[in-house]
């Protein structure tokens, strides 16, 4: 497996300063070194206001570092200088899906041209083959072609939540990054979404890095783990390393907080 | 590609056809639209379909009453006024210009306070509160004041008016545009359009516009409303269109000399007004329910 992504002292720092009547609020993250290779799955797990979702925002360039280096697809980036998320981003090799995957629908447009505007602003792509290109992408997701039409308030939870991997697939990432793409699921949907993940990760052969809280399903998908703890990394390593012999005492705490959840774990491994 | 080949509707409703469906459904809502229609028309097609000339006078029928009188005439179907000229022309002349210039006005208010809203709403800090307020101080004085300081000023006339109202209302669309670019900006589809590589202007029509009509339709309702009485208004006053000008207000104003001996002067171009107003409103208010319901089911 070739070495895809390269992060190298990515550091940030809230830089919210003493205001009128208002106390500081310091949070640092960082500096976070990190390795993707191609096809792995790397789950973020760790404690609220652990700094996980700041760290994807922060690989996908949505909110820019203060220092740090990004090497994506033997082309580095300086994650501190880059003002906008343009220069960065346009490689378009890293995709992110959001927390609330309705939140990030537009009510006010189609689905067809939510998932149009990546291409129009990316590619040179005509009309009617940003059209098929789309249509192909709603199929391979799992919707139909007629919800090219189809706006926001029409579609359930799941299929926004299909919508949102499409809006992601469309411009054809080597890196998929998801906050939580599990959190608001039934369990049904949940599953479905999982494998749809799995099978288009098997096909299309990226790297998936997601972000859960429900270690079911890191269990089940992820190839390495990522505990994170007041922004910095923790612990890193297999998926089952993690899970056997955590060393750290945030990865104890998880893992038991989990294996309490789950009583037949704990008895297979007292036997 | 799908392994089964599944029926695909052949057409979808565009975005609206569903708002005229859904505003259709309401049938107050769909006879203020019947009104508002044919005053458009009127305003429209005046010349066309007017039978006198507003100002042509005619001594030989002074103050004919309306024709559902008994001693009224089907040639004038409202009357005649004192100079003899007939109201029914010089009512449908008076909606061209009350209602014309009232949508003219509102369109260009709309145009530079949802430019400056927009600017407001998009940069952050100082910048944007001083674009922001720069036109607050017109929101202290009442419409017609600003109009009567302008008419001082530049000297009476429909033109001056029409710009003294058009201040006046540029203030609150810059308000309301501002308010809701800066809720809109905050949204995480605006992260996931930036994400995308959209510029704020990109940002702006394909992401923030789609969602404002709803707003800008009440704002332009209620400002539709407000410029057809302030014109009108003025007119009464004669601090804006001048008599021989066919525009509502003057034409009420004129009527009101020979009030008592002929109420039909007075009475159907302030009917006329009422009308417009309630059918603007109507309209207004059944097209946002209209558009807030396509984005619900």
């Amino acid at each position: 497996m070739s070495e895809l992504m390269h992060v190298s002292g990515l550091t940030f720092r809230h830089s919210d300063q003493k205001r009128w009547l208002k106390k500081p609020e310091v949070f640092a993250l960082g500096p976070i070194e990190l390795t993707v290779k191609r096809g792995e799955t790397i789950a973020i797990i760790g404690e609220n206001r652990a700094g996980k979702s700041l760290l994807a925002k922060l690989l996908v360039g949505a909110i820019p570092a203060d220092e740090g280096e990004i090497f994506l697809s033997n082309v580095m980036y300086n994650a501190a200088k880059k003002k906008s998320t343009k220069s960065y981003n346009s490689s378009n090799d890293i995709r992110m899906i959001f927390q609330h995957s309705s939140e990030a629908m537009n009510p006010g447009i189609p689905v067809g041209r939510i998932l149009d505007e990546p291409l129009k602003l990316n590619t040179e792509l005509s009309e009617s083959e940003r059209k098929t290109l789309i249509e192909d992408i709603l199929v391979k997701v799992g919707l139909l072609r007629d919800h090219y039409y189809f706006y926001r308030h029409m579609l359930s939870d799941g299929q926004q939540q299909r919508v949102a991997i499409a809006r992601a697939m469309v411009l054809q990432p080597k890196i998929l990054v998801a906050d939580e793409p599990f959190a608001a699921l039934d369990p049904s949907v949940r599953s479905q979404t999982v494998n749809l993940i799995l099978k288009l990760q098997k096909e299309l052969g990226l790297s998936f890095i997601f972000i859960s809280h429900n270690l079911g399903i890191v269990r089940h998908i992820a190839d390495r783990i990522i505990v994170m703890d007041g922004g910095q990394i923790v612990e890193t390593g297999k998926t089952e390393t993690i899970f056997r012999w955590p060393q750290h005492e945030m990865t104890k705490k998880l893992i038991l907080a989990y294996q309490s959840l789950v009583p037949q774990q704990t008895l297979a491994t007292s036997e | 590609m799908a392994q089964f080949s599944l029926y695909q509707e052949e057409s979808q409703p565009s975005p609206w056809h569903r708002t005229w469906e859904e505003f259709r459904s309401s049938h107050v809502a769909f006879a203020g639209f019947i009104v508002l229609g044919l005053f458009l028309f009127v305003s429209l097609f005046a010349p066309l379909v007017a039978p006198y000339d507003p100002l042509q006078q005619n001594i030989d029928a002074l103050l004919v009453p309306p024709s559902w009188e008994p001693n009224g005439t089907v040639s004038h179907l409202f009357g005649t006024d004192a100079l003899g000229r007939d109201v029914f022309s010089r009512i449908m002349y008076g909606c061209r210009v009350t209602f014309g210039s009232s949508v003219l006005l509102v369109l260009i208010a709309m145009l530079v306070g949802v430019t400056i809203g927009t600017i407001a709403g998009m940069t952050s800090g100082v910048r944007s509160s001083v674009i922001n307020h720069t036109l607050d101080a017109l929101m202290a004085i009442p419409t017609l004041l600003i109009a009567i300081i302008i008419v001082a000023i530049l000297g009476t006339g429909l033109v001056n008016s029409m710009w003294a109202i058009t201040l006046a209302l540029i203030p609150q669309f810059i308000h309301h545009t501002r308010s809701f670019v800066r809720s809109e900006m905050k949204k995480e589809y605006i992260l996931a359009s930036r994400l995308d590589g959209a510029k704020p202007v990109q940002l702006f029509f394909h992401s923030v516009l789609p969602n404002m009509i709803e707003m800008l339709v009440v704002q332009g309702s209620l400002a539709l409303s407000v410029a057809v009485i302030d014109i009108s208004a003025l007119g009464f006053l004669n601090l804006g269109a001048q008599p021989p000008l066919p525009e509502l207000g003057v034409i009420l104003a004129d009527g009101l000399d020979v009030a008592y001996v002929a109420p039909w002067n007075v009475g159907l171009p302030g009917l006329t007004i009422f009308l417009m107003v309630l059918a603007i409103n109507i309209v207004g208010d059944g097209l946002r329910s209209a558009l807030r319901r396509r984005l619900t089911h």
